[in-house]
């Protein structure tokens, strides 16, 4: 037994692990693309500025071991983010959202809404490209537990996002729950006086 | 009413006690010393030099009138943001407004505030002021300070503030409720008395101190080449030496270094925990707890019993020895886990740990714990990851320096570990309960960490590769203090208790933090 002395059969809870995960949006896969595309062009100019500046032209077996690196450091980040494509999603509950992410290490991340301090929808300038947004779940103390899904619609990120802040201020018998619910959104507290700008 | 009064009072922006500015100054001048320290020390060694050294001469007023630059601005710049800053209170928020050019406005919501803790340095003693610490939940907040104020008028936007939250929260709150009727008198939970602070400083971790004289002796090594006169750039300092000073005298040298080093560590750690822990006072208030300690520089922080998330208690060889644990209360803090907000308390004897475990957890008694252990996968993975790694690292060097010496240390090394992964394997366990879980591990000494489940605010389940081929995984609990991580259980355990603790949480409606 894993719990002694309990009233309620622990396999009849909602099980996390048989659910269905939502896949991310097809054209993320592109963007992740994109941005690695960019990256290891970036990479590989440092080489051949290297080629061309250093004595790095006199080695040429270092030269040629770096490229090979570099080619193969490309496919597996190719590899990685095409498998880490088909691992990555989420899964909205009545009372949680799962969120499963990794090739190497996979997570799975479980917050309960009713732990959640405030979402935001932001997006990249390659998401941009796509009208992608990426949903980000922020809860107290820290950052180690916040949750960011990238690769949503937007209608998609908004409706889940509102689906969040509708949950964390239901349950309420209290008015405390509602009170921190009107702050918590989009209302930072450090506000700027106009004479900053 | 006292209270009405005191919003009144509070209603007008006001500055802060005028001695604020000498803190400011003092501050400025500690960040300045202790990024720069290094460079101070030459400049100032250089100045030595000069009165014997001709050629360096004009340096000196040179950097004194820089020195004097730098300090009169600073000056000017304290007493500015002084005059520009100003607190008060409106509409339950506390709010600051400071800065010239940048006019920066924080409003800090009531209920969003966490903790007021005060400060008092030497300068704060001399003057009766108190410097005031506002840590506030939520990622977007940033802790907010006030340098100086009289003792009074903290301690009545302390109480406040604080009942004005009281009465924003639900009456519901159990633990509220139980507590609000008690007296205001705090409970004396402990006391460190000279001899707790002897036992405290010798089995504090040495490790620390020694870091620092092995950094400051680095620092020394290298300035020392300078003092040698026959000493040539790019000769290795060592073989100087042996060359010039012969093998014997280095051996001697080096042994009294060894014992010098380990005597200067463990001054080092009395000497701290003397000036941190100096008259510690642990008290049970009517809404948590609360400390006080220290020597030049005294602290009083508090905890609110709702916002400790989990607390966490540990030994050590020497610990145990004494007989004492070191008790650590995580509290919901903006930041992540630091060591500001969570309240140490060194040096806590077994009763003492029962009775904060009886305060955070009362339900604990009536439950019935059931004892769990990690999977034996974990020792192969330590030996694989901690000893084969190291291993191939001093098999490579042995090979290059030919050294059969380093050789053997590379291969007794993965044994090693494969014994000491042995224990940390059977020290590994975890005891669950319907309300919460109680996690114990460690090799030489033992942690113990309390989380009750309504606290946790996200579950995760970690794979492996290895370990998805496997079927185990590492579970973690994050709290908005810290998190609990459980490593190499069965996945189907791991799963079974992610969806009960998921379940305990989202049926709670009680307040966690």
């Amino acid at each position: 037994m894993l719990f002694e002395n309990h009233e309620i059969d622990i396999d009849t809870l909602p099980k996390v692990e048989t659910g269905n995960f939502q896949q991310l949006d097809e054209n993320y896969l592109v963007v992740r693309y994109i941005g690695s595309f960019i990256f290891f062009m970036i990479i590989g100019f440092g080489l051949i500025m290297a080629y061309l500046l250093t004595e790095l032209s006199d080695n040429l077996p270092i030269f040629w071991g770096l490229v090979a690196g570099w080619i193969l450091w490309a496919i597996t980040s190719f590899v990685l983010t095409r498998m880490g494509y088909k691992i990555r999603g989420y899964m909205l509950r009545d009372k949680d959202l799962v969120h499963r992410q990794g090739v190497i290490f996979k997570n799975t991340t479980t917050i309960p809404f009713n732990r959640v301090q405030h979402c935001e929808v932001s997006q990249g300038v390659i998401q941009r490209m796509f009208d992608l947004h990426t949903l980000q779940i922020f809860t107290a103390g820290g950052s180690n537990s916040d949750l960011s899904i990238p690769g949503l619609k937007a209608d998609t990120a908004q409706r889940i996002k509102d689906f969040i802040l509708n949950k964390t201020v239901a349950p309420t018998e209290n008015e405390t729950l509602i009170d921190a619910a009107e702050t918590i959104p989009s209302t930072p507290s450090i506000h700027l006086d106009s004479s900053e700008l | 009413m006292e209270e009405t009064q005191v919003a009144n009072n509070f209603k007008t922006p006001r500055r802060q006690s005028p001695i604020a500015i000498f803190l400011i100054v003092q501050k400025l001048i500690e960040q300045i010393i202790r990024q720069f320290w290094p460079i101070l020390l030459v400049v100032v060694l250089n100045n030595f030099d000069f009165q014997t050294k001709s050629s360096g001469g004009n340096e000196d007023p040179y950097f004194t009138r820089i020195l004097f630059v730098i300090g009169g601005l600073s000056a000017i710049g304290s007493i500015i943001a002084y005059f520009k800053f100003y607190y008060y209170i409106k509409a339950d928020e506390f709010i600051i407004e400071k800065g010239l050019f940048n006019k920066t406005k924080i409003n800090l919501p009531f209920d969003r505030i966490q903790t007021i803790n005060f400060e008092q340095n030497l300068i704060h003693r001399a003057f009766n002021v108190v410097s005031l610490e506002i840590d506030s939940a939520g990622s977007t907040q940033k802790e907010i300070s006030l340098q100086a104020i009289s003792r009074k008028e903290a301690e009545a936007i302390r109480f406040f503030i604080m009942t004005e939250k009281a009465k924003l929260k639900s009456v519901e709150e159990e633990v509220e409720t139980i507590n609000s009727n008690e007296a205001e008198v705090p409970d004396l939970l402990m006391q460190l008395n000279p001899l707790d602070l002897l036992k405290v400083g010798t089995s504090q971790n040495h490790i620390r101190g020694l870091g620092i004289i092995m950094g400051f002796g680095f620092w020394i090594f290298q300035t020392l080449e300078d003092f040698f006169p026959d000493y040539q750039q790019g000769e290795d300092i060592a073989e100087y030496f042996i060359k010039d000073l012969g093998f014997g005298t280095i051996f001697y040298f080096s042994t009294y270094l060894v014992v010098a080093l380990i005597v200067f560590s463990v001054l080092i750690s009395l000497v701290t925990t003397v000036f941190q822990h100096f008259d510690l006072k642990f008290f049970r208030t009517k809404v948590g707890f609360k400390v006080t300690s220290g020597l030049f520089t005294k602290r009083e922080a508090s905890a609110n019993i709702n916002k400790i998330q989990l607390i966490r208690w540990e030994d050590s060889i020497l610990k145990r020895l004494f007989g004492i644990f070191q008790l650590g209360l995580f509290q919901a803090s903006s930041a992540a886990v630091n060591t500001r907000q969570s309240i140490n308390i060194p040096g806590c004897y077994a009763h003492q740990i029962n009775t904060v475990r009886a305060t955070y957890f009362p339900a604990e008694q009536h439950l019935n714990y059931s004892m769990h252990g990690i999977s034996p996968l974990i020792i192969g993975r330590r030996v694989m990851y901690l000893g084969g790694i190291p291993m191939a690292i001093l098999l490579l060097n042995a090979y290059f320096n030919q050294s059969i010496w380093m050789a053997v240390a590379a291969l007794l090394w993965p044994i090693f570990i494969y014994f000491t992964s042995r224990v940390y394997h059977q020290n590994w366990k975890f005891h669950l309960s319907e309300e919460g879980i109680l996690t114990e591990h460690g090799m030489l000494g033992t942690q113990f960490t309390l989380l009750k489940w309504y606290k946790i605010q996200a579950v995760k389940v970690r794979q492996s590769i290895y370990q998805r081929r496997h079927a185990v995984a590492d579970l973690y609990f994050y709290t908005a203090a810290g998190s609990v991580r459980i490593p190499y259980i069965p996945l189907e355990k791991a799963q079974k208790i992610t969806n009960y603790v998921l379940y305990k949480v989202e049926v709670d409606n009680r307040s966690w933090m």
